[in-house]
């Protein structure tokens, strides 16, 4: 028979037919700097598998485990008082402890390079330092896979003046920006140098290297820790589904950030076992972890701050510590919820023999058929058949048509391999009914007359849910009001067809310049809960002028049941200081070129300092509309944020234009987030600089007004 | 490079460099969603960085590892999580319009006959194209001898070759 062989044409089709979008190089570089933490530790085994936001927000706060860690779990309790305050970038500290910081920002650039030490923090305990990387141009850096750039060797070493080598002691980033750990600097040394022998990633030569930077240290602002108030969760939550003795789920601190609640707390595998079902049965997560409001509303999980001391070796310890950041404005109480399912051994000592023979030479990729029916403790499986596998073992396909079993163990009485492939591949795989299970490595490969045991079947069991609820002890009824923002009726004006209403609007937060409903978001509700026709007014129609955070709205009609309840669904606010995002694409191989147009790149989220709703940037697009070009930025944030204009503040090359045309816009769409576009007919240089003085947010206020007596 | 990681930790991240793309794109292809890849992505080599003593050098590490990748894949579908469809966008090559409109067209029929194939079928795609295996390693992978999944591979191939020319006429 003549082989077919493919036209290149055609295989190169297939090739695109199954083209996947590239990795994120933020993803890379940071599971590289998680691979180099892990190395060298011991592994442990963990009961279930996280996925990569909540493993994020895992690696979220919890000091309370580096204190199990460093103290033993008997004196945690006692050192849990002592976390009173709050440092972004650094974690929770004693408040009375002493405290050092870097006197400022410490910069170099070399070759368009710029290093900068953004900020350090000293205690008695370490040293954490951060720093950024700006303006890698994408040709420095590697991108074939078979060419490692500069790691680990890339870590920063602190030497201080008297020749003490200071090595890191863990921490990660990403490409721009990196946070390590450090020994403690002696409390009488205030001067270090920061060295980075090499740029992250970049190929030898390509980059400058060996960079020096002097740091000084100062002892820190007294108003540099946030005051953290520390809430006892309340009460003891037990909503428990299941008939394990304890719940497992633990609601342990919550740290009030001011803007932010930080939910900390574990969850104890073993005391989800549920001691109605056989000895060695247990639960595992099958969904994503939830966070529901009183309305059974899906909170917003804040992506976790930047925090090293929270980055913690979590599963170093029995329980799984998690930590979730939300928002205020939710309806208390909260629920967090833990979905999974139970995995239940059948009868541990019910197992089937058969002898198997390989013959004297069995060839890899060589199977056998058997067909066979086994059935252990009430359950019938079938082996299929048994290959040889090139990995000096063998693989065993099974099937069974009853949906309770899971998976059943295999060995080879007298052999012992030294890897199992798929033991959890289990009956609910890609093919239900059908799994396999493979045993590798063995030192000898077993051959000949064998007897192959199955035994500990292991069944599916019951679905369970774990939750926890908490309210904040000052909650109230309902959602706490964004930015403390009130609205007020201050007088009328009859009409005869109904009233002018002039209201004004008060907010709390002093980050907050101005706050107005949304022009058609004011509506008005009578006793019973019947819309009653508002519009915005005209100011001149009316005979009126406004003043600051005034507005005007006309009511219609005067037979309605009263009080009238005023309530607007979204406020227009300004802020004080305007949310900035510095976009560098230069790092990510950025060039401008219409071949890039349409391509995507994801960060792991640059966060945005929106006041008191969380945001960060995750993804960008080149686009282009029309005659302009710009990006697509796509932000995770609050849902309560529906829009965040972003004009360009600087990044244009304008030379030789007469005039600047510019676009964009900002829009929440609820499959990707808030998306926000920049557009321009300028030339964009880089770091482009974008600014936003202003937010359209949602959430309710409310105000009552009586009509005058008829 | 897999003796130095065997030998010393540390080492392990020239392998992550070799092989963090042909993981993430073939974890992505199967679960067809970037943050679902990621997860897998680090599982496999968190995996493998922690059972790395217990491989036994025979020159396949490839197969190794994208036996960990396809085992976490089958683990994220155990839990009941549903595929989701690959982006039906996929980049074309030509330059001319009309040929960039025809291929762009072809490539769209395959990618969605590669989704009307077995699941054996698909990975067997993806070993090769995605992952960029050898038939040696996809052997290993699959526990099929080197050349039995060669010709199952080509079968495949023409039978697709086919279909598409079907589709054309």
């Amino acid at each position: 028979m003549t082989e077919f062989m493919p036209f290149p044409e055609f295989e190169e089709k297939l090739r695109l037919a199954l083209t996947t979008p590239e990795p994120d190089p933020v993803f890379a570089q940071a599971l590289r700097s998680r691979l180099s933490a892990h190395m060298g530790t011991p592994a442990t085994h963990r009961s279930f598998h996280l996925r990569p936001a909540w493993g994020i927000l895992l690696g979220l706060v919890l000091l309370v485990i580096l204190a199990v860690l460093a103290v033993g779990p008997q004196r945690v309790a006692a050192e849990v008082q002592k976390l009173l305050g709050y440092i972004p970038g650094f974690g929770i500290v004693d408040q009375n402890a002493s405290l050092r910081v870097l006197e400022g920002p410490v910069t170099e650039t070399r070759d368009g390079i710029t290093v900068t030490v953004t900020q350090a923090f000293l205690t008695s305990d370490k040293t954490v330092l951060t720093y950024t990387v700006d303006g890698v141009p994408w040709s420095a850096l590697s991108h074939n896979e078979n060419v490692a750039g500069c790691s680990p060797a890339g870590v920063a070493d602190l030497h201080l003046p008297d020749g003490t080598l200071l090595k890191s002691a863990g921490g990660g980033g990403t490409p721009h920006e990196m946070t390590f750990n450090y020994p403690p600097i002696p409390a009488n040394v205030n001067h270090a140098t920061f060295v980075l022998p090499c740029i992250m990633n970049t190929l030898p030569g390509l980059a400058p290297e060996n960079w020096e930077l002097s740091l000084r240290f100062i002892p820190a602002p007294p108003n540099l820790i946030i005051p953290v108030i520390e809430v006892s969760p309340s009460p003891e939550p037990q909503i428990n589904t299941a008939a394990a003795s304890k719940n497992p789920l633990a609601l342990l601190k919550v740290v009030d950030t001011g803007d932010n609640y930080v939910l900390l707390g574990e969850f104890r595998p073993s005391e989800a076992q549920d001691q109605s079902l056989p000895a060695g049965s247990y639960w595992s997560l099958t969904d994503p972890v939830t966070i529901t409001d009183a309305e059974g509303r899906d909170v917003f999980i804040y992506t976790s701050p930047n925090d090293p001391n929270l980055h913690l070796p979590y599963d170093q310890t029995d329980a799984e510590p998690w930590a979730y950041q939300i928002g205020k404005t939710f309806d208390p109480p909260l629920t967090i919820t833990y979905t999974g399912r139970y995995t239940i051994p059948a009868d541990p000592t019910a197992q089937a023999e058969f002898t198997f023979d390989t013959g004297t030479n069995p060839q890899p990729g060589q199977e056998w058929v058997l067909n066979q029916d086994f059935e252990l403790a009430g359950h019938r499986i079938r082996l299929v058949s048994i290959q040889m596998l090139s990995q000096s073992g063998y693989g065993f396909s099974f099937e069974s048509s009853d949906p309770a079993v899971q998976t059943v163990n295999v060995d080879i009485s007298g052999y012992l391999p030294n890897g199992r492939g798929e033991p959890e591949g289990g009956n609910a795989g890609l093919t239900p009914g059908k799994w396999s299970i493979e045993l590798l490595d063995f030192d000898e490969l077993p051959k000949g007359k064998l007897n192959v045991v199955l035994s500990n079947l292991t069944l599916y069991g019951e679905f369970k849910t774990w939750q926890v609820q908490w309210s904040p002890e000052t909650a109230q009824p309902g959602s706490p009001s964004l930015y403390g923002i009130s609205l007020a009726v201050d007088k009328y004006i009859p009409l005869d067809d109904g009233y002018y209403l002039l209201g004004h609007t008060d907010w709390a937060d002093g980050r907050i310049a101005s706050a107005a409903p949304g022009e058609w978001a004011l509506k008005a509700y009578d006793a019973k809960g019947q819309e009653v026709a508002l519009e915005p007014a005209d100011w001149q129609d009316a005979g009126l002028t406004p003043e600051a955070n005034q507005w005007l709205y006309r009511l219609y009609g005067k037979s309605f049941n009263a009080q009238l309840t005023l309530r607007a669904t979204q406020m227009e606010v300004a802020f004080k200081q305007p949310v900035k995002l510095t976009l560098d694409m230069r790092s990510y191989g950025f060039d401008g070129s219409d071949a890039q147009l349409g391509l995507v790149w994801k960060f792991g989220g640059i966060p945005l300092d929106v006041p008191g709703l969380g945001a960060s940037v995750f993804k960008v697009i080149y686009i282009k509309q029309g005659e302009l070009k710009g990006f697509e930025i796509v932000i995770n944030a609050d849902p309560a944020l529906q829009g965040l204009p972003f004009t360009i503040e600087s990044g244009l090359n304008t030379a030789g234009m007469a005039t600047v045309n510019s676009g964009g816009g900002s829009s929440w769409d609820e499959t990707s987030g808030l998306v926000f576009t920049v557009l321009t007919d300028a030339k964009i240089t880089f770091p482009l600089v974008l600014s936003a003085s202003g937010a359209t947010v949602n959430a309710t206020w409310e105000t009552t007004w009586n009509p005058p007596p008829r | 490079m897999v003796s130095s990681a065997q030998r010393d930790p540390a080492e392990f991240v020239a392998l992550y460099d070799r092989y963090f793309r042909p993981i993430y794109h073939y974890l992505y292809n199967r679960v067809g969603s970037a943050a679902e890849a990621e997860d897998l992505t680090a599982q496999t080599f968190l995996a493998a960085l922690e059972t790395l003593p217990r491989y036994h050098q025979r020159g396949h590490f490839a197969a190794w590892l994208f036996t960990i990748a396809r085992n976490k894949a089958r683990d994220f579908y155990r839990t009941g999580v549903s595929p989701i469809p690959l982006d039906e966008n996929h980049p074309d090559k030509a330059d001319d319009p009309l040929s960039q409109v025809i291929q762009a067209d072809q490539v769209e029929q395959l990618a969605n006959l590669f989704r009307k194939l077995e699941e054996a079928e698909q990975e067997l795609l993806r070993l090769r194209y995605v992952a960029d295996l050898s038939f040696a390693e996809i052997g290993i992978c699959l526990g099929r001898k080197e050349d039995t999944v060669k010709k199952t591979f080509y079968r495949l191939l023409a039978r697709l070759q086919r279909q598409l020319e079907v589709s054309h006429d």
